[in-house]
């Protein structure tokens, strides 16, 4: 980001003062259409719904960041409009395909490109495979589960703000995030066996 | 260590799955640089916050804009939401005017983020119940 750049709060507030500026409201959105639609893609492993979520979200900034409290950590505001819709979608949308039938392929998450580093090619190929794994496994994760690593391990709140998002003790993160964890590696093994060797995971 | 080598044999199954994780991080980041927008959102499309001037501030559309909004379909997308939300907020009590009610002395609530009609937002916390169910399931385990 660049370090002359409005920070979160002030674009916020900006945006609070006059929703209709033009000028906050496009740093703003440039910033965090993209993190709210990878919180929502996790959320619910659906590309187009992820769009129209982050989407949703921004309009939502708009019409309540008169709302904001700046006392509150402004990362945390922001990710808890997003996790709300998530929290109602999957509501109404739960999965019924059974535990790992991923269902059509064309709305699972968009094909993983991991940076090609000095790795042999059959390393590349299998750390894809892995990794892809692990984001199909995120999907069969209860909804508390999955959104604990989601904003913990993926969006990289701290504790603190990730307890704010949740509403729960900053402690009760912790012992959540490393039940959620071992549960993950938990169906990485009994998915893919072939994968995740019993003696990794 | 490389730190995205899910290969480690040493790590225990945590570290391991933190890897991956990190792994599916690296790609997100990748994935984000590209995407500051909705794919069906066009350079014609009016940016929200023109939507705002108009929906909330009493402001009017160019004869351009105008045709395009009645035409494009994620336009048309955009102005049901945002006539969606306006609705919520002002239901709530905290809109008032353009610029609204400045104030900002309380946190957003699931209330301040709800969807009117058949989309109910979450009540504020959604996954709180899941945390007692979590809790009270290891208290019966410890127990």
């Amino acid at each position: 980001m660049d370090e002359h750049a409005p920070d979160d709060r002030t674009l916020v507030t900006r945006i609070a003062q006059n929703p209709s500026d033009g000028a906050p409201w496009a740093a703003f959105s440039e910033r965090w259409f993209s993190q709210f639609y990878l919180f929502a893609l996790r959320y619910t492993g659906r590309h187009e719904v992820a769009e129209d979520l982050a989407q949703d979200a921004l309009l939502k900034v708009n019409c309540t960041a008169h709302t904001y409290d700046p006392a509150r950590p402004v990362r945390a505001w922001l990710v808890t409009i997003v996790r709300n819709l998530c929290v109602d979608w999957w509501r109404r949308n739960r999965p019924t395909t059974p535990l790992g039938d991923s269902g059509d392929d064309d709305d699972g998450p968009p094909a993983l490109e991991l940076p090609a580093r000095e790795m042999p090619p059959h390393e590349l190929a299998l750390m894809r495979e892995r990794t892809a794994a692990t984001v199909r496994c995120l999907d069969l994760l209860s909804a508390a589960e999955r959104e604990v690593i989601v904003l913990r391990d993926l969006q990289e709140l701290t504790p603190a703000e990730a307890a704010a998002v949740l509403g729960v003790p900053v402690g009760r993160v912790g012992s959540r995030l490393h039940r959620a964890r071992k549960r993950l590696g938990e169906l990485l093994a009994r998915e893919y066996p072939t994968l995740f060797p019993p003696r990794e995971l | 260590m490389n730190e995205i080598d899910v290969q480690s044999v040493q790590a225990t199954p945590e570290e391991t799955v933190v890897r991956l994780l990190r792994a599916a991080r690296a790609n997100d980041a990748a994935d984000a640089k590209a995407r500051t927008r909705h794919s069906k959102q066009t350079d014609r499309c009016p940016p929200v916050a023109r939507f705002s001037a108009v929906l909330r501030c009493g402001g009017a559309w160019s004869p351009e804009e105008a045709a395009h909004v009645s035409e494009c379909k994620f336009c048309k997308r955009v102005y049901e939401m945002f006539v969606t939300n306006i609705a919520a907020v002002s239901q709530a009590a905290t809109l008032a005017g353009c610029a609204g009610d400045t104030a900002v002395g309380r946190a957003p609530s699931a209330e301040d983020t709800a969807v009117e009609g058949p989309r109910r937002a979450a009540p504020p916390q959604a996954a709180a119940d899941d945390t007692v169910t979590d809790d009270k399931r290891s208290k019966k385990k410890r127990g």
